[in-house]
């Protein structure tokens, strides 16, 4: 691609992703053909099932998909003009942590148990020096303990003697010390206590701000969601199936999956007595239909959601949208 | 952690005890007479009852036993051989440190090599380097540590002349040979262990935190990776200097080597139970030292672990629990 | 209902038995290595078993005309310093060191058994004690113990059989108490103290069966080791006798002629090797055959 289209591209742009797995020896299709885009500052926030392939497309950007069968097999993805994927790693490793930084689901695994949290974080600040705003890893590691509240004469300290919310600031101070451009947060408060969960997006949201930081959310918490985020992508099976702005996709959910996702929250101001769960079980990665990935859960299929893969049809509010019987369900919901 | 060491430490009193007892019951349930085989076939009756009486074997076993223990955990004294009349003591410190080079040597072979192979097996699963290593391995373990060590003395000794087939005149390189032979088993478990551990660890979330912090490939692996692998392999370094110990008896036989093995078996065959029952003593003791070091090992490599040995009451260590 | 329950039982566990053995050897003869090592190690004991019938000469007669031969057609492996033909003998030799190995293990498993099962059932006091014992007798390392008692018992072909099978109790002792410990805490231990079943059934019918598959292993692994240290109480001359061909005897008498002979110090040593190889293999298929866990 010529040079002029820098200017054009956003700042994350993600085209036409598609990532696979060998697992005995069959291939698991987890992306298939993904895109996405980000602007400075902005969030967008990928929702989706467990192994939807949110996680996958987070790795793939930072290129840190295990070794042993996993494959980005096409696609590109675009960080400030740059294609990340044709990058030599000596390059990529420079970006990861510095730029694009990641905080992980699990706080309680997500740290070396053998090395203190102070010097988890400095060792981020330390490799990055070159190109980091920061010259003294060791004061940055305890102003970054600071910043997200913890002491920081704890810097000395093991994460076995820390709680898992307090784990989860950590995290967040390594993925934050290098003050990044892009943050890929994967589920960053599902293992949390309620009561902290808030804090920590609270926490995120202040630092993002703080230096203008893109994010990337992943998560299954429409709540989470609505909270946090400027745009929404929602996914399935390696699929996204409705994007838009959080705005057009919650005031109105058009695609028959995110409708039900919706339909899944209790409405707190009804006396419900059941939830409303989607029927059946996402489909076998290794074995997707020719159609539509979700047709054989959706109420609405036809014969025409079966044959063929559903393009992207845009929704008379504008957003996108990849069903093909959007009218007809639009009319029938009405 | 001082108070778990005092406590280890103490723990080694009974051990040593209930070892002397044991081999000191082994030694008098040995049929056939010292006293016979200490003179020869030509001796006497008269001087053979005289030798009896020397050697206090006329007295029952309680009263010997007695004797002994009170020699060697108040006196601090082992006796003498009844052979050549030498101080054990004395000779044990002479012995003991050839054997423990020769076993420490044969550690640092073992596992300086085996921990790279076990890694390379691991960052290699199900490839080539893998199939290498660990096809390596099982030949490790089963090569029996005196036929490699005849296989390399008529190597290198007969054939090349490169080094001493026996005796230690040439310091350290004469204990190239034997630590070569006796490795072996050491090395492939090592590597074995070092490929599982490793295998567990590099699937961990922390390592790919480690990958997303833009960590180099190598660091992930040396630095982080195997620093949380390193429980296990400990635990095999710890049963390593048990067989170490144990070959070192046979390959000092083969080599020639003035240490305990020589020590022991040699006594052994002359009946000289004193020397048999010190050299398994002290052996006890310094393979219980071993151990400790091993268990104090833990502790620097894993502060979990250091933390439990800290508390006051020890719990039982888990290995990366 | 106690007595439906303790009646169904043995019916349902020859049932589940029967099928986890047919899982395990499906599992096994997956497994190529172990294949393999199988494999060697029914040719062995067949070659053991049919040595007299089959070996071109007879492996105690000396033909000192023909000493030293190196390997030829006639003499596949060669011949020794009186002339015996030492394919012959490593052949006939298979006989000691397989019996030593197998029988040292089974015997050791007995008393080892019982002990383990005694500590690890118990616990409390009687554990406490049976380990202090253990790590008394584990402080000495095992070969050297091994060696003690050999000299103790004597030389010959028994006697380091209960050598070595005196030795390796300890460790399936231990081995047995930790699988108990771990056992025990399952709910079906309780649920069978729930319906009064007697300790002696607990144990025997209940846990032993289920801390099985790592003794197999164990005692698989455990005969290859055993058979290296049998060779090597020969070796030192404290176990089977020359001029029985044991594989470690005639190492040992081949050690003084290793400068002008080096083809007697190979073949020996080559069959104790592969025999322990065999049994490793066979060993580790078996770990990953029992322990589905274990897997990848």
């Amino acid at each position: 691609m010529p040079d002029n289209n820098k200017t054009q591209l956003p700042f994350l742009d993600i085209k036409d992703l598609v990532v696979e797995y060998v697992s005995d020896g069959e291939i698991v299709h987890a992306v298939n053909g993904v895109d996405l885009h980000l602007e400075r500052g902005k969030t967008l926030g990928l929702v989706g099932e467990t192994g939807a392939g949110k996680t996958t497309i987070a790795k793939s950007i930072l290129r840190i998909l295990p070794d042993v069968g996993a494959k980005i097999c096409g696609g590109q993805v675009h960080l400030d003009g740059e294609n990340l994927l044709e990058l030599q790693e000596v390059d990529m490793r420079k970006i990861r942590g510095n730029k694009i930084s990641m905080i992980f689901q699990d706080p309680m695994t997500a740290l070396n148990p053998v090395q203190t949290v102070g010097d988890q974080i400095a060792e981020v600040v330390h490799l990055h020096l070159e190109h980091g705003d920061h010259t003294d890893p060791v004061a940055r590691a305890k102003e970054m303990l600071e910043i997200v509240g913890i002491p920081a004469e704890r810097y000395h300290e093991y994460p076995h003697q820390f709680s898992g919310g307090m784990k989860q600031r950590v995290v967040i101070a390594i993925a934050l010390a290098c003050n990044p451009d892009l943050l890929l947060a994967d589920e960053p408060t599902t293992a949390l206590d309620v009561t902290i969960q808030a804090q920590v997006l609270d926490l995120i949201g202040d630092l993002r701000k703080k230096y203008n930081t893109a994010m990337l959310l992943i998560t299954h918490d429409m709540g989470v969601v609505a909270q946090v985020c400027d745009d929404v992508a929602v996914i399935y099976a390696g699929t996204i199936l409705e994007y838009g702005t959080k705005r057009q996709v919650f005031k109105h959910p058009t695609h028959p999956y995110t409708i039900g996702l919706f339909g899944a929250i209790p409405d707190m101001n009804e006396d419900e007595e059941w939830l409303h769960p989607i029927d059946g079980l996402p489909p076998d990665p290794t074995n997707l239909p020719k159609g539509c990935a979700f047709s054989p859960r959706c109420p609405y299929a036809t014969d025409e959601c079966r044959k063929e893969p559903i393009k992207i049809y845009k929704t008379p509010d504008g957003h996108d949208c990849r069903c093909c019987r959007m009218g007809a369900i639009a009319k029938k919901e009405g | 952690m001082v108070r778990y060491v005092i406590k280890r430490l103490l723990w080694m009193i009974p051990i040593a005890l209930g070892v002397a007892i044991l081999v000191f019951t082994l030694m008098t349930a040995t049929p056939g007479d010292p006293a016979q085989t200490l003179l020869g076939a030509t001796a006497t009756e008269t001087d053979l009852a005289a030798k009896r009486e020397e050697l206090g074997l006329n007295d029952p076993y309680f009263v010997r036993l007695g004797d002994y223990l009170t020699n060697v955990f108040i006196k601090f004294d082992l006796g003498a051989s009844w052979v050549t009349s030498v101080d054990i003591m004395d000779t044990i410190a002479v012995r003991m440190p050839r054997t423990l080079v020769l076993t420490i040597v044969t550690l640092i072979i073992a596992f300086g090599l085996g921990i790279p192979l076990g890694v390379m097996a691991a960052t290699h699963q199900n490839k080539w380097q893998d199939s290498i290593a660990m096809v390596l391995a099982m030949i490790g373990v089963a090569i029996p540590n005196f036929w490699l060590a005849l296989l390399l003395i008529s190597l290198f000794s007969v054939k090349l002349a490169w080094l001493p087939p026996m005796g230690i005149e040439m310091g350290l390189v004469s204990y190239i040979l034997p630590a070569l032979s006796n490795c072996t088993g050491a090395l492939a478990n090592c590597a074995r262990q070092t490929r599982s551990s490793m295998l567990d660890v590099i699937r961990a979330d922390y390592i790919t935190t480690a990958r997303s912090k833009g960590v180099p490939e190598r660091s992930v692996i040396y630095k982080h990776a195997l620093k949380n692998a390193m429980i296990p392999i400990i635990t095999a370094a710890g049963g390593a200097f048990g067989h170490l110990l144990g070959g070192a008896m046979i390959i000092e036989t083969i080599f020639n080597i003035p240490g305990m093995g020589t020590y022991i078996i040699g006594s052994l065959n002359n009946r000289d139970y004193p020397v048999v029952q010190g050299g398994t003593i002290f052996l006890a003791l310094a393979f219980s030292l071993l151990m400790l070091l091993v268990d104090l090992l833990y502790a620097a490599v894993d502060p979990r672990i250091k933390a439990q040995y800290a508390g006051k009451k020890r719990k039982k260590v888990k290995a990366n629990a | 209902m106690p007595e439906t329950k303790t009646a169904a039982a043995p019916v349902q566990q020859k049932a589940k038995k029967k099928s986890e053995f047919m899982r395990v050897m499906r599992q096994l003869s997956k497994n190529k290595l172990a294949m393999v090592g199988l494999a060697i190690l029914i040719i062995e004991i067949l070659l053991a078993l049919l040595a007299p019938y089959i070996i071109p000469y007879d492996y105690a007669k000396m033909d000192v005309v023909n000493a030293f031969q190196t390997p030829s057609a006639a003499h596949l492996f060669g011949t020794d310093d009186t002339g015996r033909d030492i394919f012959s003998r490593v052949l006939y030799g298979g006989r000691y060191s397989i019996t030593t190995g197998i029988l040292a293990v089974l015997i050791s498993l007995v008393p080892g058994i019982v002990i383990g099962a005694i500590a690890g059932y118990f616990g409390g006091q009687v554990d406490n004690i049976i380990m202090r014992i253990l790590d008394i007798i584990q402080a000495i390392p095992g070969m050297l113990l091994m060696i003690v008692i050999a000299s103790v018992l004597g030389p010959g072909f028994f006697n380091t059989i209960i050598a070595l099978s005196i030795s390796s109790i300890p460790g399936s002792a231990r081995m047995l108490r930790a699988q108990m410990l771990k056992e025990r805490e399952n709910e079906y231990i309780e649920a069978a103290q729930s319906i009064n079943c007697s300790k002696f059934r607990i144990i025997f019918s209940h846990l032993l069966p289920n801390c099985m598959s790592p003794m197999i292993v164990s005692s698989t692994m455990g005969v290859a080791q055993t058979i290296t240290m049998a060779a090597g109480l020969s070796f030192i001359g404290l176990g089977i006798q020359p001029p029985t061909p044991e594989w470690g005897a005639m190492l040992s008498d081949a050690r003084q002629f290793m400068d002008q002979a080096p083809h007697l110090i190979i073949f020996p040593g080559l069959a104790i090797a592969i025999t322990v190889l065999a049994l490793n293999f066979l060993g580790d298929g078996l770990r990953d055959a029992l322990d589905p866990k274990l897997k990848n």
